[in-house]
């Protein structure tokens, strides 16, 4: 019997289409290619995303609501930025509406989710471990710092990104970034002093 | 980014190279999708009460700047249609009833 598997060349095909005619499509309100879209950039804005959130349920809603911001912005997306760098944008934005919304639930909360602990590829692996709770220190200084300071702090010490790039995702001035950066630190300073945390 | 060297830059030098939440399977990936599409469902059901969502989020302190210029505003309408302000409860109901366009 003849056997031809449709599946496979399909995706051959859908793979030979070029991203800006399914950013098009999408644009126009075709599902399938914001979701074929979506799940192509999911793993980066979920990684930007993850600095943000505190539990792995909290990580998926605010990836979700950002690709729902995306979805609802796509009919003003211009073609003359890539396409990664908008989306890029949004999802910072969308972080930052994260912060500034769920400020004081997250004053309130405990800190950590404890699954994260469950989570080390080796439990024995101590190099692991010491970044994990570098990261939790490194958390709670953020969780005492405002919006926009935890913003551009995760940006660039965090994710290491330029001063200008920084300033692209952000929508503000390079000089703004790095005033704010320079406050942002100086806050920083004065808390692992004030927390014991340098002794 | 960071050119010093001090106990906070080691701190986010290390807090740097952990990735939280990392796991990402297939598995993940496929509830992802079928998440996002019941999601992008009720958004074009829901488009309609976009404007209440709008509204139901607006801060008490954005309701605290607005009721002073609404009552501004009102105020404003009042002078404009009669050039005076009327007495009483009885002259207030009076007054907007005669700018509804149907008789009261």
């Amino acid at each position: 019997m003849f056997f031809f598997d449709t599946t496979r060349a399909t995706r051959k095909v859908e793979s030979e289409i070029p991203e800006s005619e399914w950013v098009a499509r999408a644009a126009k309100g075709e599902e399938d290619a914001f979701v074929r879209l979506a799940s192509h950039y999911r793993a980066r804005v979920r990684s930007t995303a993850a600095r943000f959130a505190r539990s792995r349920p909290e990580l998926e809603d605010l990836v979700q609501e950002i690709f729902l911001k995306v979805w609802r912005g796509l009919p003003g997306y211009r073609s003359d930025a890539p396409f990664e760098h908008w989306i890029m944008t949004v999802a910072v934005r969308g972080c930052y509406d994260f912060l500034r919304s769920n400020r004081r639930r997250r004053e309130r909360e405990t800190l950590y989710d404890p699954s994260e602990r469950r989570e080390d590829a080796d439990p024995a692996d101590e190099r692991a471990r010491a970044r994990r709770e570098a990261w939790e220190t490194v958390s709670v200084l953020l969780d005492r710092l405002d919006a926009k300071d935890r913003l551009v702090i995760t940006l660039l010490d965090l994710e290491e990104r330029g001063v200008r790039e920084t300033a692209a995702l952000t929508g503000w001035s390079e000089a703004n970034v790095k005033v704010r950066a320079h406050r942002a630190r100086k806050k920083m300073r004065d808390l692992f002093h004030e927390l014991g945390l340098d002794a | 980014m960071k050119h010093e060297d001090t106990p906070l830059d080691r701190l986010l030098a290390a807090a740097r190279d952990h990735a939280p939440f990392a796991a990402s399977d297939g598995a993940s990936a496929l509830g992802f999708e079928t998440r996002l599409r019941a999601a992008l469902a009720d958004g074009a059901q829901g488009a309609s009460s976009a404007l209440a969502e709008c509204l139901a989020k607006l801060s008490w302190r954005f309701a605290a700047a607005s009721l002073p210029l609404a009552l501004a505003a009102a105020v404003v309408l009042a002078l404009s249609h009669r050039h005076a302000l009327p007495d009483g409860v009885g002259g207030i109901v009076t007054q907007w009833a005669g700018l509804f366009p149907v008789g009261i």
